[in-house]
């Protein structure tokens, strides 16, 4: 009996200690008898923890070892669809072959859009009932499109999505589904970002202007998040903020890719953007290189993308003063993205017709912000969100 | 981590079985460091324990439409898989299960040396001692950081027994430290 007792409490100090838990000695002093018992075991346990230290991963370890396992998992997604497998079809085993899955996911995808529950689901939130079909669409979209340029432009769009998610949820005061809405969008950029190096330069040529397009509306939307994080009074600020400026670490790691990339593209070359994608208008040019001189492309090369996975400037290196415009709510307003093929400025009385990020989406019944932003945005985020009254910080 | 995480894994591994990769990348940051120590425990590699650490999500991932909860937590779901990723390690490479020190010291490269080598070698020469199902549990408890109840059901034990099996493990190991130490005093 004595020694079961003893067992328990054995247990019971081996989870405050593995747990690091600061009252461990304090449970071991009212219970002088069993600690006495025990104390071989405890002095046997405290080398194993001490010695597990000499076992832990390198630090980057998980992060970078995630990198190799997603971009496993996104190429057996490609050929499988193992989501599909969910819904009991073992698609791979099924006569049809390759064509199959997609012949089933498109009869899916027309069957909900039909019933109108997708596009019900567009103005929804993390944790809201209909969000779950929202994302299985988007996976849908993302399966459905064969082209690696065409699955950047998709990841683009979904990243802008998450990051008004996160803004309306932090309206709505709804802090927990906006920290979910952020961090879906950090792995919606590392995996955009993944999928841009992939690219050939001819191909992210192809899509540069619409991933600068989506980073000017997330740099307005940053800064329009930032002030509503700093205005919360939420208990998880602390939080919160801890992954707004993980986020901004994404965003401005794609920025420095897409500018190095524009840096890099010689000037023939910007010529002929216009025969390789429809929707390119040549001026002007929403992102020039702010230093022209320090490109570091040659012209004698035969790959001009010398550096394609840039380092993480999180300073801009061309400072150009005050970037920020104050942060003005427009009661009826809603996105005014920029049109399609408009480069370069974005209106601020007439909305676009078409959002360039999602012609079905529309945005919810909430109090959205005017993006009425700077027509050049700069190389660098909003600053993280502070508790100082300053809403709009200054670059 | 405990069984109070159980129900973020349950909504994470739901969202992850739609597709969403995103959602397993976050199971993955919950867990990658602890099945790593317990594989790196086991299998003595640094290199090994990497690419086996990535094999094991790897399955779970293909697992997932086939995992059901049912009680048995995806912690103790994970690690089942990493014990059987060890296995099927030794089995393919004909290495021993246990590496004993001369071995390790042959085959560590300059850096392990400089990095917690001699921590290690002591880890291994110690645990070595003790007979295999101590071990595991140890391993499980202290590299893996799992409960009680998730480490039974790894080893396929009752709570209860498994509370036995620690209490007696580190007594064994506690005498075997004493002899390691007194003799390196002598």
């Amino acid at each position: 009996m004595n020694e079961q007792n003893a067992e328990k409490f054995l247990d019971l100090i081996l989870e405050k200690l593995i747990a690091g838990d600061a009252g461990l000695k304090s449970t071991l002093a009212h219970q002088p008898e069993l600690t006495r018992q025990i104390r071989p075991h405890l002095e046997a346990a405290s080398w194993l923890k001490e010695h597990a230290v000499c076992l832990d991963p390198a630090p980057r370890f998980t992060q970078s070892s995630w990198l190799r396992v997603r971009a496993r998992i996104l190429s057996e997604k490609k050929k499988g669809l193992p989501w599909l497998n969910t819904l009991g079809l073992r698609l791979q085993s099924l006569p049809g072959g390759f064509l199959l899955p997609f012949v089933v996911t498109l009869l899916l995808l027309v069957a909900l859009t039909g019933s109108g529950i997708v596009f019900a689901a567009q103005d929804t939130l993390p944790n809201d009932s209909l969000y779950e079909v929202k994302r299985s669409f988007e996976n849908a979209q993302l399966t459905l499109t064969l082209s690696e340029v065409g699955q950047a432009k998709v990841l683009a769009t979904i990243a802008t999505k998450r990051l008004h998610e996160a803004h309306w949820a932090a309206q709505e005061d709804r802090m927990d589904d906006s920290q979910t809405a952020l961090l879906s969008y950090i792995t919606t950029s590392d995996e955009l970002f993944l999928r841009l190096n992939q690219l050939s330069p001819q191909e992210f040529i192809q899509i540069l202007d619409h991933i600068e397009r989506a980073l000017s509306l997330q740099l307005t939307l940053f800064d329009a998040l930032g002030a509503t994080i700093a205005a919360t009074s939420s208990p998880n600020f602390e939080q919160l903020s801890q992954t707004f400026q993980a986020a901004q670490v994404e965003f401005i790691t794609l920025q420095s890719l897409v500018e190095t990339v524009r840096s890099e593209i010689p000037q023939e070359s910007t010529a002929t953007l216009s025969l390789l994608d429809d929707d390119f208008t040549p001026t002007p040019v929403l992102w020039q290189s702010p230093t022209p001189t320090e490109s570091t492309f040659n012209p004698a090369s035969s790959t001009p993308w010398s550096s394609p996975t840039p380092d993480y400037p999180f300073q801009s290196a061309t400072p150009t003063g005050d970037i920020y415009p104050p942060y003005t709510p427009h009661a009826t307003s809603t996105i005014t993205a920029t049109p399609e093929g408009g480069a370069t400025s974005i209106p601020s009385t007439t909305p676009s017709p078409t959002p360039f990020y999602q012609e079905t989406f529309t945005p919810g019944p909430t109090q959205t912000p005017d993006y009425n932003s700077s027509a050049t945005p700069t190389l660098t985020a909003s600053p993280w969100p502070s508790k100082t009254p300053s809403a709009t910080p200054s670059g | 981590m405990t069984n109070k995480t159980a129900p973020i894994d349950a909504h994470l591994i739901g969202r992850a079985k739609l597709g969403d990769a995103e959602a397993f990348g976050q199971l993955y940051e919950r867990y990658a460091a602890a099945i790593f120590r317990y594989v790196y425990a086991r299998v003595g590699e640094e290199k090994d324990a990497e690419d086996l650490t990535e094999e094991i999500f790897l399955k779970a991932w293909r697992s997932l439409p086939n995992y059901e909860e049912r009680g048995y937590l995806y912690s103790a779901f994970l690690f089942k898989l990493a014990q059987n990723a060890v296995v099927h390690f030794y089995r393919k490479s004909k290495r021993q299960a246990v590496l004993n020190g001369d071995e390790m010291e042959t085959r560590a490269e300059p850096k392990v040396f400089l990095d917690g080598y001699f921590e290690r070698q002591e880890l291994h020469q110690a645990l070595s001692k003790l007979p295999e199902h101590h071990r595991r549990v140890l391993e499980l408890r202290f590299f893996g950081e799992l409960s009680c109840e998730e480490t039974a059901q790894v080893m396929g034990r009752s709570a209860g027994a498994i509370r036995v099996m620690q209490y007696r493990a580190l007594a064994t190991l506690r005498r075997v430290l004493k002899g390691h130490y007194e003799r390196a005093k002598c």
